[in-house]
């Protein structure tokens, strides 16, 4: 009979730690040894093996190698109180295991007990075993994952039955409002109607209703009132500015190449521009993506879908030439990542350098998606018909030919007038004659000997272009200018008129790039190419990638890859068309309400949050897809319902029950994001010049905040004019510049995607509010427009402030502490004037009252 | 009285704090005012959320400089030498022994790899420092070395929250926000708690580390620039006097108390009134406070501000942190390095070229803070922090870089009532695992705690029915770097 034998050996650390005899034969051990086999090792599949075996190895152990009991869980042969294990599988230690599970059975725990106190011997076959299998494996992802609720189909789900049946207006309150009479919580009544209207305006197109508007929705008491509204600013054109800002958060819009040199790109507005036409003309969001992805390759002839694939090269770019490789491959995880968190709220940069860490997601599956991307460029492209695009090519090539013709011409007649020069030089040199010779020039073509004198001797032979020139004669100097006139007017020729560029992402031909799986992100360590495929954990099995991959037709100029990604992203059955939908509709939500039904928006996976209301979240994903992808129509229906026009409540008992309102019981205040804040000064101070696309622009900046440096950040000493007082969305996005006013309030940095943006109360905001040359200016303005308008009564002006600045007629008490303040304002400035003359105190008093009204909470909290 | 004390019912939350603090609806603002002056930790300006408050016990330290090497220094090219990995110099770590067994977190990859920089013993203590420090290393007798730091993670952002906040989710209060809440600030013409990032961006995460995650916003940090000027806005405008301005601001109060009698949850609205009013004193208090043209060139240069001198950028900042410091304001936190890949200290391809330059850039500035608050006499009152959100493999990572490592890193601490000359903490043999006197997040938070006075199990605020902790529910001063 064999004997078995039976080992302690364990790596730790790489160290053979033998802790007890190789060489075992005493009935104790051979008793462990048959315990480990017939009990231990039952139990461990059966307990533990679905988290740390196999598919899975959570905490980074793998129990098909026994090994890690020792190593991993330090088990300590002979002693179950200092055994790691044990203390885990009795519930002594967390986490308790098996996890969120009743302990094993009582004996089972004694056959652990048993076992280690006979020096938890594990049988050698039972190590070699492991041996064989223990290949580093890669995550695969199961039909248990695809349970995970963000991976799931949307579910059929019909609006809930409630108590209350006034108070639904919509399915949506019918989901609202269930919930809360199950937590013993009822909805605050109805926000009065201007309050309303206000709210209206801020969330839909981002700038305060004008009085006159205010005033005809006031009279307007017909049933649908609210409904027209609702339907008219989603019809404004300023709507797709204000959405489109929202996207350009998440899609990381920069026009800036971000790292060291930051340096700028002038095209790149073209994509914003496309994201407020997508939006305004309502393109269904399905398409929306597909053309963010793949436009190029859906429809090369239409403007539009060309510059939306801006949303690929949106994120910042290593410019450095030194990076080489490495700077290709921060792009393609700048893109996948981008894609990954602004359409399906996943973090997929986390399975860069290994496994995703919680979610689903193998290192394979992210090379997998980038290898959409691989064979693409970022570059500026002429928006023209293909043919005109060939033509303009072909033309800029003869240019770049016939200015190289002339460079050359010139560093030739420049060679020929250095020779005579340059042979002095070589003549004074100390050297042989033979040595002389070998260097006389031309030594254009030279051979071994030559080019190591020259090494040698070039410093002091060459002539520089100054030195040259000096020794010119008026003839010379006359060929010398002309020559290099011609030089300059070739390489400086534009053609005019030409179409305009935009900055796209697309293929350079129809034959892929290859793309490799890189181990640890590394791309000096390739591991084998991978063809392009999409995140198994949404789609129905591991090897469904096939069903969207696309051949590019014969005359295609680019691979369809993208397509073929854009084809399964927006496929709801059995692509990623459900989560898509899912995160699209949660951000529509956290827009209106200032809170997602995700609270996480930009992470769906495990880490994120679950949705406060799972039903509603999918009742709303399928509405969207059954009608088209129209966002306009989703967003009517979720702001005609009864939960969107709720006020805010001021009863604490509620609160008390739900402190976050995450069952929406009443409407929160929100703060309004920097550049609508910027956007309403120039509203109310009558400045915005409302006209809409374009490249961007450039506002003043404090010449003490443009940094100093050896880079041209921003124009220094720029006037504010109409020409500047446009909405903030047409600011220039310098990632390295932000405005100062836009920064202090949270406006982020463009480096990532942005779900939700950080709402901060710090002093400089509030120094900006009182000092900025920005809001006195304005506040001026503002008055002038005051005076105007209503006339020289002091409570005239008051009124109207309020009018313009809150939307509303100022209460008795208000009225009298606008007057009691700009009397005494006006009375400091009487005494200023007997110093200066030009000081006309109603006016200086009105535009300090203007400014206070602007630093309000009121004027940014819209509630 | 403490005032975190208050909240001692787990069902208050952050609003009710509020109201309490506040002993009603926009009191906050007026009685930051009236209580401004010289009414040390009374129960009378406690409704002031930043009013100076007396500790638990007599702390040595008033106020923290926490010096933030962004991006994760290494500790085996810094403080942390270790003769046994020139021995092992190319050698796969699994390969070699050496004596930690009983842990088990180990990446395996890369070779070892000796520092490239020289080791030379320093000062009468004799503590260890690369030769990129000379001016780190004259000082070295000042400074106690943590060698046995670990933390939760190998990515930045959890990493630097974690350092910050003590958590590595976001959301949570960074230790300045705990520091200011439990203890107040002595200048209340400034903020309590200052940032300074750097001139190359800020990190990962932004405003979340320095942010007060559920405590009030008062309490998060304010930003103030690294470049051009520090503190923007700061002058009134031409046309408008102060007296003009001080009415504006009444008016402002008086009309938002109102609006918020219609928003009793809102707590935002509130801290904005608060704002204002800081605003409004930092508009007297910063300008000398920022204006270092005073400064004579002597200091300067001790800093190592010098026109065109990288060490320049650094040294500034040291500099107006000593001055921060100085005039009263509580905690102070510094990033060098920002934005991405070397411009900070994240040296994934090359430990030379890239802990050459941030050493440089850093070395004179820190040393010259240690040495002109202690030639001021502000050193035993000034706790220094120094450390990066996790250290650096012992091995090779690409062509000479070293990779992310939370196992076991250095970080130091100096003045404020620290021992100098002290080493704490050992890793093993090659820098691999701390292994002697391990040293815990926690414990550094709780040993910035408790320099200031603040027992870091009794500072606590109650948010979502728990008590919170900076320290969550572990954590330790370590004593034996106390003088």
């Amino acid at each position: 009979m064999r004997r078995t034998k039976i080992t302690s050996c364990v790596t730790v650390s790489g160290i053979c730690l033998l802790l007890h005899g190789i060489t075992v034969a005493d009935e104790k051990s051979s008793e462990g040894a048959r315990l480990f086999t017939d009990q231990i090792q039952p139990a461990l599949k059966q307990n533990c093996f679905e988290c740390h075996g196999g598919d899975k190895t959570l905490a980074k152990f793998d129990l098909n190698n026994p090994a890690a009991l020792l190593e991993k869980l330090r088990v300590v042969p002979g002693s179950v109180a200092k055994s790691k294990l044990f203390k885990l599988i009795v519930h002594q230690a967390k986490p308790h295991m098996p996890h969120m599970r009743d302990r094993m059975p009582e004996s089972t725990i004694k056959s652990f007990e048993k076992w280690i106190r006979l020096g938890a011997p594990i049988p050698e076959e039972a190590l070699e075993a492991a041996k064989i299998k223990a290949k580093p494996r890669e995550l695969v992802v199961t039909d248990k994952d695809r349970q995970f609720w963000a991976f799931q189909p949307l579910q059929k789900v019909e609006p809930p039955a409630v108590k209350n049946t006034q108070w639904p207006k919509t399915s949506v309150d019918h989901f609202i409002l269930a919930r809360q009479e199950a937590k013993g919580l009822s909805p605050t009544g109805k926000a009065d109607k201007r309050k309303l209207a206000r709210r209206l305006y801020f969330d839909l197109i981002g700038l305060p209703p004008k009085p006159d508007e205010m005033e005809a929705f006031m009279k307007d008491e017909s049933d649908g009132a609210w409904e027209k509204l609702v339907e008219q600013l989603l019809e404004n054109p300023h709507y797709g500015e204000r959405w489109g800002r929202h996207w350009l958060d998440v899609a990381r819009f920069g026009e800036s190449h971000g790292y060291e040199a930051d340096n700028n790109r002038p095209n790149a507005y073209t994509y914003r521009d496309a994201v407020i036409e997508a939006l305004n003309s309502d393109l269904p969001y399905d398409q929306f993506i597909k053309w963010q992805l793949a436009g190029d390759e859906y429809e090369p002839e239409k403007e539009l879908a060309v510059k939306l694939t801006g949303f690929l090269a949106a994120g910042p770019t290593i410019t450095n030439v030194r990076m080489g490789e490495k700077a290709k491959y921060e792009k393609l995880d700048d893109i996948v990542g981008g894609v990954g968190t602004a359409m399906l709220g996943l973090t997929l940069s986390c399975a860069r350098c290994h496994d995703h860490k919680f979610d689903p997601i193998p290192t394979r599956d992210y090379y997998e998606v980038s290898a959409a991307f691989t064979s693409s460029r970022q570059q500026d492209m002429f928006l023209a018909p293909k043919e005109i695009r060939k033509g303009i090519k072909e033309m800029l090539a003869k240019i770049k030919r016939a200015a190289d013709r002339a460079r050359k011409r010139y560093d030739n007649w420049k060679y020929e007038m250095k020779r005579p020069l340059m042979a002095g030089k070589i003549a004074a040199l100390e050297l042989s004659e033979e040595d002389k010779e070998l260097l006389f020039p031309p030594y254009k073509k030279h051979n071994r000997q030559q080019q190591e004198l020259l090494k040698k001797y070039r410093k002091q032979i060459d002539v520089n272009d100054n030195e040259m020139r000096k020794t010119f004669t008026e003839v010379q100097k006359k060929q010398d200018g002309s020559l290099r006139k011609e030089m300059d007017r070739l390489r400086r020729h534009k053609p005019s008129p030409r179409p305009s560029l935009a900055l796209v992402y697309v293929d350079n031909n129809r034959s892929p790039a290859a793309s490799y799986l890189l181990a640890r992100g590394d791309w000096k360590q390739k591991k084998g190419e991978v063809q392009p495929g999409f995140l198994k954990c949404l789609m129905p099995s591991n090897d469904s990638s096939k069903q969207w991959r696309l051949e590019p037709p014969r005359e295609a100029s680019s691979t369809w890859r993208r397509r073929s990604l854009a084809e399964w992203i927006t496929d709801v059955e059995q692509g990623g068309g459900a989560l898509l939908a899912r995160v699209i509709v949660n951000r529509l939500w956290q827009h209106h309400f200032g809170r997602g039904i995700v609270g996480t928006s930009g992470n769906f996976g495990y880490q994120g949050e679950r949705p406060s209301h799972p039903e509603l979240l999918d009742w709303l994903a399928a509405n969207l897809v059954k009608n088209g992808w129209r966002l306009k129509r989703l967003q009517k229906l979720i702001l005609t319902s009864s939960v969107y026009t709720q006020g805010a409540s001021t009863d604490l008992a509620k609160e008390k029950l739900d402190p976050d309102n995450r069952l929406l019981w009443s409407y929160r205040p929100i703060r309004l994001e920097a550049e609508i804040i910027r956007d309403s000064i120039l509203a109310v101070s009558s400045s915005l010049n409302r006209t809409l696309y374009g490249p961007s622009i450039h506002p003043w900046i404090h010449t003490d905040a443009i940094a100093t440096g050896s880079t041209r950040k921003w124009p220094q000493n720029v006037k504010d004019g109409p020409g500047t007082w446009r909405r903030s969305i047409y600011i220039f996005t310098k990632r390295s510049m932000l405005m100062p006013m836009l920064e202090a309030y949270d406006l982020p940095d463009s480096t990532l995607s942005c779900a939700t943006r950080n709402v901060t109360t710090v002093a400089p905001a509030a120094l900006m509010t009182l000092n900025n040359e920005f809001y006195r200016s304005q506040s001026r303005r503002f008055a002038e427009r005051v005076i105007k308008e209503a006339g020289g009564k002091a409570a005239e002006r008051v009124k109207k402030v309020y009018e313009v600045a809150l939307g509303r007629p100022p209460a008795e008490n208000e009225i009298k502490l606008g007057l009691d303040f700009l009397a005494r304002q006006e009375t400091s400035y009487e005494e200023l004037k007997k110093q200066k003359s030009n000081i006309d105190p109603p006016r200086y008093a009105l535009a300090n009252y203007c400014q206070t009204v602007m630093g309000l909470n009121e004027f940014i909290y819209i509630d | 009285m403490f005032d975190c004390q208050q909240c001692q019912p787990s069902t208050l939350n952050r609003r009710d704090f509020l109201q309490r603090a506040g002993a009603g609806f926009g009191m906050l603002g007026l009685q930051a005012l009236l209580g401004r002056e010289g009414l040390l930790a009374s129960d009378a300006v406690s409704a002031n959320p930043l009013s100076p408050r007396l500790p638990h016990f007599p702390g040595k330290a008033k106020s923290v400089i926490f010096l933030f090497m962004y991006g994760g220094p290494s500790q085996v090219d810094t403080f942390d030498y270790k003769p046994a990995l020139e021995k092992h110099h190319g050698q796969k770590i699994d390969k070699v022994s050496f004596g930690t067994s009983k842990i088990d977190r180990i990446y395996k990859g890369g070779s070892l790899m000796k520092s490239p920089f020289g080791f030379d013993r320093h000062g009468e203590s004799g503590l260890w420092v690369c030769d990129q420090y000379p001016h780190i290393a004259s000082v070295i007798d000042d400074i106690a070395v943590i060698k046995s730091v670990y933390a939760e993670s190998n990515n930045h952002a959890p990493a630097l929250f974690q350092l910050n906040t003590g958590m590595t989710r976001v959301g949570f209060p960074s230790v300045g926000s705990w520091v200011t809440y439990g203890i107040g600030t002595e200048n209340q013409d400034m903020p309590g708690f200052v940032v300074m990032y750097d001139y190359r961006g800020g990190p990962i995460g932004g405003p979340q580390n320095w942010g007060s995650g559920f405590l009030p916003s008062t309490y998060q940090a304010t930003p103030v620039r690294s470049k051009g000027t520090p503190i923007l806005n700061l002058s009134r405008s031409g046309d408008v006097s102060a007296a003009q301005q001080r009415e504006q601001l009444d008016l402002m109060k008086e009309l938002n108390q109102q609006h918020s009698k219609s928003h009793p949850a809102e707590a935002d609205l509130l801290d904005r009134i608060e704002t204002f009013e800081l605003a409004y004193r930092m508009q007297s208090a910063a300008p000398e406070l920022i204006d270092i043209s005073k400064e004579t060139e002597k200091t300067k240069q001790v800093y190592g501000i010098e026109p065109n001198k990288r060490t320049a950028y650094f040294g500034t900042q040291c500099l107006m942190a000593r001055r921060l410091v100085e005039r009263g304001v509580r905690f102070v936190q510094l990033y060098s390095g920002g934005g991405h890949g070397d411009n900070n200290w994240d040296a994934h391809g090359n430990i030379i070229k890239n802990h050459k330059m941030h050493c440089y850039d850093t070395d004179k500035p820190i040393a010259g803070l240690i040495t002109d608050l202690k030639n001021r006499g502000l050193l035993d009152e000034t706790l220094i922090v120094w450390g990066g959100e996790f250290g650096r493999t012992p091995q090779k990572q690409g062509g000479g870089g070293r990779d992310h490592h939370p196992e076991g890193f250095c970080m130091f601490m100096a003045g404020g009532g620290i021992k100098g000359g002290v080493s704490y903490g050992e890793t093993d043999e090659v820098g691999y695992h701390a292994a002697v006197d391990r040293t815990s997040v926690n414990d550094i938070h709780a040993t910035i705690l408790h320099m200031l006075g603040i027992d870091h199990k009794q500072l606590t605020f109650a948010h979502r029915g728990r008590r919170f902790r900076l320290t969550d529910v572990s954590g330790e001063p370590i004593r034996k770097i106390m003088a």
